[in-house]
Formats: C-alpha cells, structure tokens, sequence
C-alpha cells in the first residue's frame, strides 16, 4: 500500500545572523493512510518544523531545503505548483496548532470565518464556490460534528466569548472543513486545563476513527500521545531516535535518549518513580555534535558515536538509530 | 520556631466589574504552612491559585481575611510597612522569559534585591557570584543578558535571585511548566535539593498533578476560589474524595500508550463572576444532590484529611 | 572565562552588548532604503558640522549685497545660482542646514523630555494620575499642531526662537500617548512584579525597568520626527513666522522665492530638495531603526 505521507532524507537549514542552523538533519519516516502517529521530542527537535515543511508552510527564505523530499499521496509537495498547493492544504493536509487564539481573527464571527474556509476549500477544488448561506449551514454542521452546543448561535460569537476548550474545538471544525486526508495536530492541547485536554483528545481520537483520517499527532507530553498514537516517532536535535510500535516503544525503548526521556517524567501513578533528568542541555543546532547528535549526552557512548552517524536500523521491531541499540533494555 | 510560618484566614480577594458584579477570585480561603513544610496547591484556570500566591506574598492586597506571616498580620500593612519584610518570602514566575528585565545583566537581576534592601557591599559581586554557583550556573554568566539564556538557565537565574536575601518562603507558580521535561526534571531535582539544604518552606502551585505529587508534603485542592480539599499528597491522590480532585486525577494522561481518557468531566471552565448557589462544583458534579444546590459545604473532616462536600 | 573574582575584561563585561550592536548593524545594512536613509542622515550632520568652511561664499550667509550678480542661473561659479540680492544660493542652502539642525534637535528634544516622564507616570501608576495627564494630552492634541503653533507665534512674535517653542509645545503629547501604552504594558511584566516582590519603590521601577524598555519606540519616533520637525520649522518660516531674513533657513528662502517663480526657479528649488532630501532621509532611516528595534525581528 501507497504510504500517504513518504519523507525520505530531508534536511532543512535556517540561515541567520549567527550562521546556519542545521534544524532537520535527514529526517525518513513514512506514514500509511489510517495511521495515528505521534511525534515527541522537545525544544529544538523539529517536530513542529517538521510538520509544517509538509504543507510547505516553512519560510524559504530563511529556511533553505538542503536535500530530500516529501511526497504526499506520491506527489513531490516541492515541486506543485500553487493550484496543487491549493488543494493540498486543506483537502489534503489540515493542521491544527497550540494557541486557538492567534489562530482565529479576534475581529471576525466564528461563522464568518468558518464560511470563509469552506468556501476558499470550494475554489481550492475546482467547485463554484457555495452560496454563503449554504456555507454557513455546513459550518453549524461541523460545530455540531465536533460536539459543540447550540452550533448555530455560536456562528455568531466572537472568539474572544469562547472559552479555550470551545476555541480549539472550533480550529478542529475548520480543519475538518476541507475534508482532509491527513490531520496534522502541533500541540493540540497544550494550552488548555487538564480536564479540557481529555476532552478535546477525546474529540480527536473519536473523529479520527469515525472519519478514517489519518493522524500526525506532535507534542511533548508522554501522556498526550500515549493516549492517541498507535505509533511514535521520538525526535532528538534534528533526528529521528527511535521510530515504532507505542506499546513496545514504552515499554522497551532502545534508543538511550527514549529512555531518559521517559525517566524523566514524573508520573502519578507510579510515586515512588522520580523523575531522573538527563544531564547535559539540548545541542546548539548551529555547530551541532558531529556523529550522533545525543552523544555529549549519552550515558552508553562509545568513541564511534563522535564519528559516525547512526542510521536507523531494525532492532526489536523499531526502528532505531544508534549504534548500541542492541544493549540492555 | 515555633507556630505555623504561615497562617491565611478567610482570604478573599474580589474584583468589582461593570453592572454591579463582582469577580470573586479568591473566597474565603484558610491555609497554614509549617517551616520546610511543601504545600502544592493545585487547580484549573480561574481557580484562583496564582491569586493566591500574590497575596500571600502582598503584592496585592487581599479583600478580606488574615495573613499572618511568623505570627505577624501583613494584611493590612502598607507598602513602606512591608518592604522589611519582603526579604523573607519571595516568589518564582511561570514564564523565565518574561521574568528577568532584556535590559539588564543576570549580575544586575540577581543584585537587585540586595541593592533595594539596602544590603548590597563592596562584595556584592562576590555574592552574587556565590548565589549563581548555588544554582549551578558558571560565573561568565554574570554578564549575560536574559536572550542569551535558555529557559531552564533563566529559570535558574530567577531562583538565585530569589535566594538573594535568604528568605523562609518560596512561592512557585508554575515554576516548570514553560520547561522541557528533561530541563524540568533538573529544576524539580535541585528544587528539592534546595529545600532540604536551606531548610525552606514552599507553596507550590502548579496544574500537573504528577509534579505537584512529587514535590509536595500537602497538597489543597482549588476549584473557583476556595480550597474544596486537603491532606497529605501521596493520601489525596491515591484516595481522592472531592468528586472535583477525582475528576482530574482520572484526566491525567499516564505516560504510556493507555487508549483514550475518560474525560468524566463534561462543561467547561467556570467563571468566577458569576458563581452558583450552594456548593459551587455542582453544576458540573456527577454525584449532585439536592441540598448541594442550596447548602454550601464546608471543609470538613478529622485528621490531616479534609473535603468540602455533602456527598463525600 | 575567567574563573578568578577579578575585574573581568571590558570585552568580557559587555560582550553581550558587543554581539548585540554587530546584529544590529548586520540587520540594518540588509536593507537599501535604511543605508540610503543612513546615509542622507550622515551627510546632513556632516553638512551642519562643517558648513562654515566649506562654502565657497561665507559672506554671503548673512545678506551681503551684490546686485551686480543678482538672480544668476547655477553656474560654475555659482552651483545653486544666487539670489535677489546676490549671494550665493549654495552657501545659503548649506549654512541653513545647522540651523535646522539645531531646530530639530532641540523640538524633539524638549517633547520628548517633557512628554517621556509624563506618558510613563501615567502609564504605570494608573488611576487619577494617568487621567489628569491623558486628558491634558488629549486637550493639545485635539487642536491640529499648525493652528497651535501659528496661535503661539502670534502671541510671542515671530523669529525662530518663538516657533521652536511654539512647536515644542505642539510636540510633546505625542511622545506621551506612545510611552503610556508602552508603560502600561510593562506594568504587568513579570519582572516588574519580582522588583516589587523585593520591595523596589516605584521611582526606582520606573527609572531600571520602566524607562529602559521604553527605549525602542521612542528612538524610533524621535529619528521620525527629526525630519518632521524641520519640516514644520520651514512651513513656520514659509509664512513668515520663522526666521527672519536675512538669517539662512530654508522655509524664509522658499518664501521669498515664491515671487520669483517660475523665471527663476532655482531660488525655490534648491532649498526645497534640501527639506525634501531631509525629511526623506530621516523617514528612511526612522524606518530602518523600527524594523530591527521591532521584538519579533530580534532573535532569542
């Protein structure tokens, strides 16, 4: 089967004043249509860059593709011209990002801006556009698909009325609106309380599977994508460490940096577990350790790790880039 | 010493808005807090923690209520009244990025309450240098500005300056959850480690159960203003009582492929200004019942263990 | 880095300063219209310093008469060509340029040090205060600054000193409106609140942390002004109500020159490029500041 999204050694560089920062070094992964994904990693990993290279939504200038490519339903995204693009984002590709607030214009109704997308997605597909009350009923339609009460008056509120929950809920609705392939979430519910969250990650895992989409779920919370993924990718400084099964992933992880990550977070049903952090500090992206980017770090490292990069390899079922993969669990 | 380092009664802090309403933040809140006890406070947005914090520390001054600070009542003092006694109780931000000035140096930052509590010598760099050691930072940081820092660096600065005049208290407000987990899990460690070195009695408030857990002696419960439930913390999170702490200790995503949460609390966040009668959870409570409509409950309870709830 | 407690290196001490000034500069030479208003700034402050030697008829700066020559056409003798009265246009042109220096520095000067301390009170201490000065603001700036100013000339006479007042008075409010909200905003920074958490008085606050993040906006609005300013001082003495002959400023020179159009036309041209090429550079270069000053173009 075609895989839905296919990276194969992409790198990506930003240029700036200090020189260039290499942010993606030879990323590969390959998600199947039905997935759910999850890509954890913390700052300066690249997840979220990562994310964004796929709808071709990184700044060329000052970013700059070093090498590879990114197919999406076998389609290279860098080399469509702007009606495929058109089609991509949205039909395609939807994304939904962390603070709903600065994604929604505060001086437009929700109803307003929602009937703006799925009327923008009518053009992007070749369809006349919808007339607008025809739009606005789709709208009420999708609030109402994504649990919000009363649907139709809230086409008339203003974003700054909503509560935070309600918010993203909305930008889950527009994503919706162009029937997308591929749901991509950056940090979905980052922003909101506790209880919000397991709502909303709730809402998304049920309009996944009720929808048949395709999930690409990014975070920093364990928890967040445990709840979601079948499958996760852990990003370290550009790179892919370990990319496989959720279960076996946390269960047995291979890669020393999976580990310490998973070590490091506190977890409330195990108290007498403290979290342990993993000494050293994230690398500068600018003049980054040669070899294996974690290997300043790297309780297991061997003098190779400072030379050779480790390619991913099958190890347990995973994949996984280190050299000392095979080690004690 | 000894009697409670900290003593807050009835505290309440109400915010008047237009058309005759009132925001009450804070409402009638009772806390104590021993010397190098941990007390973690916990809550969702508009529970009033953060409120709380401000003003134990009188950075704003309360509506009602008492605080007593090593026995004295701060409550009522003024601003000239109060400024001795800041040096014992300092505070640490949420967002490290926002809480140093851009414009001056870490030397400058961290100086700064030894130049306003008068203390500041000839040697105050020697101090200032022996305050950045403290925290593990190299002393080439001293003249660095807050852009060149990574989070958990300011984060680290903000605590040396913090520590400057020696204080007895700490409030920290959600001092990690701007951090990563591998940076938070060093900050939490040397948190720790501090306490127990300097003998410091901390509030701290965060929404992250499992941080607050492994930080925290005692922990209180926050829901729209008042304290809904207390006790030690490793007995209220594994034997929650307030249907409100069960509901969020059941939405805590565990680390590790668990399926879907329960989400067992439907409804959104409340607002504060327009509060219900009776027992303010029970809108959104799935054990309500009728007199919790028109009674307000109060905490309640034998031993270190209390709830404020009919049903509990 | 020096691990003894000795006096660390200056290098050492303000590295952070010295990076942050070559980024700066870095940023700002990637533009063409900054360096281009860069440039014209330069060169009008060089003209002003050094006018007086190098202009090839000093007499001529304050109204020596030469009929013989009147009203001749540029030439190589005589760049700009001359005017009624036969000095060199040249000369007047240039030497004008430190008069409108001066005026622009002290206009801008005098509203921002009056408006500043005010928009920064009002800003963070809020309540009565901030209503008594924004209303007092709104009073000035609801009267449109030309009107203002030509009311204030009226009463103390013309001559340039009165329209420097005139102008500064009309000045200051703006700085004010722009500190305020900038101060407003910093009231509730973090950091602001640890100074209070230690027990700073507001004086203090205001002077370290306040002012300082000021900065920006204002170093950006003033270099904007500069060339406002001198506009509005030749707009003062374009009616009349300046400088007055035979004292060299572009507006007064304009003036006269309106009589003598269009036959002689480069009695008014010349000193109109020169306010235009003012006003132009200091707009550019205003621009040029704001684009790197701006928080979302700083890096970390």
């Amino acid at each position: 089967m075609t895989p839905l999204l296919e990276i194969s050694g992409y790198r990506l560089a930003f240029d700036g004043f200090e020189g260039r920062a290499h942010v993606l070094d030879g990323i590969d992964l390959s998600v199947a249509p039905g997935e759910t994904l999850g890509i954890v990693g913390e700052t300066g990993c690249g997840k979220s860059v990562l994310a964004r290279s796929i709808a071709r939504l990184v700044d060329m200038p000052p970013g700059r593709v070093l090498g590879g490519t990114i197919r999406f339903g076998g389609e290279d995204v860098f080399a469509m011209d702007s009606h495929a693009l058109a089609r991509l984002r949205g039909h395609g590709v939807a994304m939904i990002f962390q603070d709903p607030m600065t994604f929604l214009n505060p001086v437009f109704s929700v109803g307003a801006q929602m009937v703006d997308v799925i009327r923008a997605h009518d053009r992007a597909e070749g369809r006349p556009k919808r007339p607008r009350c025809a739009a606005r009923a789709a709208a009420a339609a999708l609030l109402a698909a994504v649990r919000l009460p009363e649907p139709e008056r809230l086409l008339d509120r203003y974003p700054h009325e909503l509560s935070g929950g309600m918010r993203q809920r909305v930008l889950i609705a527009m994503a919706l609106a162009g029937n997308p392939r591929l749901l991509v979430a950056d940090e979905p519910t980052t922003a909101l309380d506790v209880t919000i969250q397991a709502q909303v990650l709730r809402l998304i895992g049920e309009l996944v599977a009720e929808r048949g989409l395709t999930l690409l779920l990014i975070s920093h919370d364990l928890g967040v994508i445990g709840a979601l993924c079948r499958r996760v990718v852990v990003m370290y400084a550009g790179t892919v460490a370990e990319d496989g099964d959720a279960e076996t992933l946390f269960a047995r992880p291979r890669h020393p940096y999976t580990r310490g990550l998973l070590a490091a977070v506190p977890d409330l049903a195990r108290p007498d577990h403290r979290a342990r952090p993993i000494p050293g500090h994230i690398p500068n992206l600018l003049d980054p350790p040669p070899g294996c980017r974690f290997h300043p770090r790297c309780p297991l490292a061997i003098p190779r790790c400072a030379t050779e990069k480790p390619l991913p390899r099958e190890v347990d079922g995973r994949r996984v880039a280190c050299h000392r993969a095979e080690e004690a669990a | 010493m000894s009697g409670p380092l900290l003593e807050v009664q009835g505290l309440a802090k109400h915010y008047p808005l237009k058309g005759g309403r009132v925001l009450r933040a804070v409402d009638g809140v009772d806390l104590s807090l021993a010397p190098g006890e941990s007390l973690g406070l916990v809550g969702e947005s508009g529970c009033g923690k953060s409120t709380v914090a401000r003003l134990v520390l009188r950075l704003i001054p309360p509506t009602e209520g008492s605080i007593r600070f090593e026995g004295r009542e701060i409550a009522s003092l003024s601003d000239a009244a109060l400024r001795p006694l800041r040096r014992h109780m300092q505070i640490i931000f949420q967002n490290p990025h926002a809480a140093l000035n851009p414009r001056r140096t870490v030397f400058a930052s961290i100086a700064e309450p030894l130049i306003v509590q008068g203390m500041a010598g000839a040697d105050a760099q020697a101090r200032v240098a022996a305050l950045l050691r403290q925290v593990g930072l190299p002393e080439g940081f001293l003249w660095r500005y807050p852009h060149e820092l990574s989070g958990g660096q300011k984060q680290r600065v903000c605590i040396a300056r913090a520590l400057a005049l020696a204080p007895r208290l700490l409030v920290l407000d959600e001092p990690t959850s701007a951090l990563d987990v591998s940076v938070q899990a060093q900050i939490l460690e040397f948190l720790q480690e501090l306490r127990a070195r300097l003998g410091l009695a901390y509030l701290f408030i965060s929404h992250n159960l499992a941080v607050v857990r492994q930080v925290s002696d005692r922990v209180a419960v926050m829901y729209l203003g008042r304290i809904v439930e207390e006790g030690p913390a490793a007995r209220i999170f594994a034997t929650p009582r307030h249907p409100y702490t069960r509901a969020l200790v059941a939405s805590v995503l565990p680390p590790r492929p668990a399926g879907l949460p329960e989400a067992p609390l439907g409804g959104d966040v409340p607002n504060a200004a327009e509060i219900p009668p009776g027992c303010r959870f029970a809108p959104r409570c799935p054990l309500r019942m009728e007199r919790c409509m028109r009674d307000d409950p109060r905490l309640a309870g034998e031993g270190p263990h209390r709830v404020a709830c009919w049903a509990a | 880095m020096s691990m003894a407690l000795g006096r660390p290196s200056f290098a050492e001490r303000h590295a952070s300063a010295i990076r942050q000034a070559r980024f700066f500069a870095w940023s700002f030479s990637r533009s063409p219209s900054s360096l281009l208003g860069l440039g014209i700034v330069l060169g009008f402050l060089f003209i002003a310093a050094f006018g007086p030697w190098i202009v090839p008829y000093p007499a001529d700066a304050t109204g020596a008469m030469n009929l013989a020559n009147r009203l001749q056409p540029p030439s190589a003798a005589h760049w700009f060509g001359t005017d009624e009265m036969g000095n060199d246009l040249y000369t007047r042109v240039v030497l004008a340029t430190r008069t409108s220096l001066w005026v622009g520095l002290t206009i801008v000067g005098v509203a921002t040090l009056v408006g500043v301390p005010l928009g920064i009170a009002a800003g963070y201490l809020g309540g009565v205060v901030r209503s008594v000065i924004m209303r007092l603001t709104d009073v000035f700036l609801s009267v449109p600054g030309i009107v203002l100013a030509l009311a204030i000339v009226a009463a103390l006479g013309p001559g340039i000193l009165n329209g420097i007042i005139a102008l500064s008075i009309v000045w200051w409010p703006g700085y004010v409106r722009l500190v305020e909200a900038k101060a407003l905003a910093l009231r509730s920074e973090p950091f602001v609140e640890a100074a209070r958490a230690v027990g700073a008085s507001h004086a203090r606050i205001l002077a370290v942390h306040i002012l300082p993040n000021c900065t920006s906006p204002i170093i950006v609005k003033a270099s904007m002004d500069m060339g406002l300013a001198i506009l509005a001082a030749a707009s003062l003495g374009f009616i009349g109500l300046g400088a007055r002959p035979p004292a060299p400023e572009w507006g007064a020179m304009i003036s006269v020159a309106r009589t003598y159009m269009p036959d002689w036309w480069w009695y008014a041209v010349f000193p109109g490029l020169a306010i235009y090429l003012t006003v132009l550079g200091f707009n550019l270069f205003g621009d040029g500041l704001r684009d790197i000053l701006d928080p979302k173009s700083n890096r970390g």
